[in-house]
């Protein structure tokens, strides 16, 4: 007859893990993609509107009399009123003027004329902008940011935000800026014969990379859609906007060797067989590219954007349908917001030069900025553990469809739903892989009751993370945002980039110093479990890249890893059950 | 070469001088001091086979702008 069980209580406690990992599952269908609050806010930032035809303000210089000013109008063939009743002080006029141009001439020739200029209406966004949720991000022109909403950046940022991507910026190079700091851009290279550097000397490759990679909740400026991403500032466009496709593709090759895994590409022209030879060449090496369709606003679209290796990408804007200028047709991919300027505050806002060596928040549209929307969420998927196949099959297979393929492809970017997708599809696979080794485990080792639920939550934690913690509208960093992730990749220069990480030596030192311990034991159990079984998923995925393995090699060793790891797991389960024994 | 246009300064991309010809639409490249949205103008310049973040149309490296 067997003896009793002292931590068994069969049965219930079966039952309790199997309702713990289904209730994670029922969660994440459950829960709602977070979304942002609509709220008003002034336009500053957008082009102002003159009132009518002829509406002139001055400020005078304080202490003009009203005898000069009736002179200097006169004069200007001009007769202007106080702008308010209490404006005299200030010496400051307004009215309308038959002939606004000559008018503003002659009276900014005036030494008793401060500041003359048309008057202009400031209006209120036409754009609902959007909250940060619980404070976050607390970047103060965020709530500009209606494109990031749209998109879900905000789950990106719960999922790590393109933590360790690397992600080539083909443009007019690449400034640091105070919102774009020097530490997310590398040095990188020019294309351009004569520009010795990476550089930005336009604007618009800092603005490009800004919404990829732009520092988030740093308490200034705007955010980015993977502000974690390191951006690789490839110059192959003069700082007239134009290029050659030899330094466009010269530029591609050199994302590759450098470790790329993202390359945007906010630039086009007629077709061209060298670049589309280029992006075939990238993408076989495992990158993944992302192309501007064309901003003539009709439909066909030309290279590098026609590679079929590449993501076309069109523009939409804030009401989310296809902006006017954007090209469309055979070979587009996907869309991402690329803004309107037309509707006060429907341009898209990042930080870029301001001209003076300083750093300026500009709103502008066109397909050069949808394209680093979907390069961003590109990064966050890979920097989530999706391979590059897996990040493009997320990004098209979850992208809000329109059913017109010409114009939106597969639909608009959607990393929130690309995000839940690789939770629920990747992350609950490996969880639920490591909590069927746990299980394994634990009746090998004779453990039953709370024993095995610990077990088997710890190892679907270790293994998937806790999958619903990226869903939840709470701010990213510190442990939550380890929590939501796999065990093995969780950052830091002493974890993820160690290489024996990735192996079965840290399974063995948990294994060897817990299993012996009542309470520890079935934590150990459920740890080695979780380690093993993202190990053999890496192995037989071929998603888990090691970076200081030769090329070919991967899974071999995460294969043999995981085979031994789960020889420790038995080691581990052996010796639980010999405790138990001896304490019984 | 030389072309003659309307001159039409395109919001999109941040700013961009385009010419519209009656063979289509071509992006300007270079300095286009006292350029005038609307304005007929005659430019002087070599189409250039060449890409760019404009992408609205073949792109030519203006010499000379003159108005008409």
């Amino acid at each position: 007859m067997a003896r009793p069980d002292p931590e068994a209580s069969p049965g219930p406690g079966r039952w309790l893990g199997l309702a713990l990992l289904a209730s994670v599952g029922v969660g994440l269908w459950l829960l709602p993609s977070p979304a942002p609050v609509a709220y008003q806010t002034g336009g500053e930032l957008a082009e102002p509107e003159p009132v009518g035809p002829g509406t002139l303000v001055v400020d005078y210089v304080d202490g003009t009399s009203p005898a000069e000013i009736a002179a200097i109008e006169a004069a200007a063939g001009i007769r202007l009123e106080w702008a308010s009743p209490v404006s005299e002080d200030e010496a400051l006029r307004s009215g309308e003027v038959a002939d606004l141009p000559t008018a503003l001439t002659t009276l900014a020739a005036d030494p008793r004329v401060e500041v003359v200029e048309p008057a202009y209406e400031m209006s209120v966004s036409e754009v609902p902008a959007v909250r940060p949720q619980l404070g976050y991000p607390d970047d103060p022109l965020y709530p500009r940011q209606w494109n990031l909403a749209l998109v879900g950046a905000p789950v990106g940022w719960r999922l790590g935000g393109g933590q360790g991507v690397l992600v080539a910026v083909i443009d007019t190079g690449v400034s640091p800026l105070p919102d774009l700091p020097a530490e997310r851009v590398l040095a990188g290279r020019s294309f351009v014969p004569g520009v010795p550097t990476a550089a930005d000397d336009h604007g618009h490759g800092t603005h490009v990379a800004g919404t990829i990679a732009q520092a988030t909740n740093n308490g200034a400026g705007v955010a980015g859609v993977a502000p974690n991403a390191r951006i690789l500032p490839l110059k192959a466009l003069s700082a007239n906007g134009g290029g050659r496709t030899d330094w466009i593709a010269a530029a591609i090759d050199e994302a590759v060797d450098q470790g790329a895994q993202v390359i945007n590409l906010s630039l086009g022209g007629g077709h061209s067989d060298v670049l589309v030879n280029a992006v075939e060449k990238a993408r076989r090496a495992g990158v993944v590219v992302v192309a501007a369709a064309g901003n003539a606003g009709q439909e066909g679209i030309g290279s590098p954007a026609d590679a079929p290796a590449a993501l076309a990408v069109t523009a939409v804007g804030p009401d989310d349908q296809l902006a006017p200028y954007s090209s469309w047709g055979k070979g587009v991919e996907i869309a991402g917001p690329g803004g309107n300027t037309k509707l006060t505050g429907g341009g898209i806002t990042q930080a870029t030069l301001d001209g003076a060596g300083g750093q300026a928040f500009k709103e502008w549209q066109g397909t050069s900025m949808a394209t680093p929307h979907v390069a961003g969420a590109a990064a966050v998927l890979l920097g989530a553990g999706a391979s590059p196949d897996e990040a493009e099959r997320l990004l098209l297979g979850t992208a809000d469809d329109r059913d017109d393929p010409l114009r939106y492809g597969a639909g608009r970017v959607d990393l929130a739903a690309a995000g839940r997708s690789l939770l629920l599809h990747q992350r609950g696979l490996l969880a639920g892989i490591g909590a069927a080794l746990a299980l394994a485990l634990t009746v090998l080792a004779g453990l039953s009751g709370p024993a095995r639920v610990v077990s088997l939550v710890s190892a679907a934690v270790v293994a998937g993370g806790v999958l619903f913690l990226p869903l939840l509208p709470l701010p990213p960093g510190g442990w939550l945002s380890l929590l939501a992730r796999p065990f093995l990749q969780w950052p830091g220069p002493f974890w993820s980039g160690f290489p024996l990480w990735q192996s079965v030596l840290l399974p063995l030192v948990v294994g060897v110093l817990f299993a012996p311990s009542r309470l520890a034991g079935p934590l150990a159990l459920g740890f080695v479990s979780g380690v093993a079984g993202y190990l053999l998923y890496g192995a037989a995925s071929g998603t888990t890249d090691l970076w200081w393995m030769p090329l070919g090699f991967d899974r071999t060793w995460l294969a043999t890893n995981g085979t031994l790891t789960l020889l420790v797991g038995m080691a581990v389960a052996g010796m639980v059950k010999m405790r138990r024994r001896a304490a019984t | 070469m030389s072309w003659r246009g309307v001159l039409r300064h395109e919001p999109t991309e941040g700013g961009v001088w385009v010419l519209d010809t009656p063979k289509g639409r071509f992006v300007l490249l270079g300095r286009l001091d006292g350029a005038v949205d609307g304005a007929t103008v005659e430019v002087d310049g070599e189409e250039v086979e060449s890409f760019g973040f404009a992408m609205m149309g073949p792109q030519i490296e203006v010499r000379r702008l003159r108005g008409c």
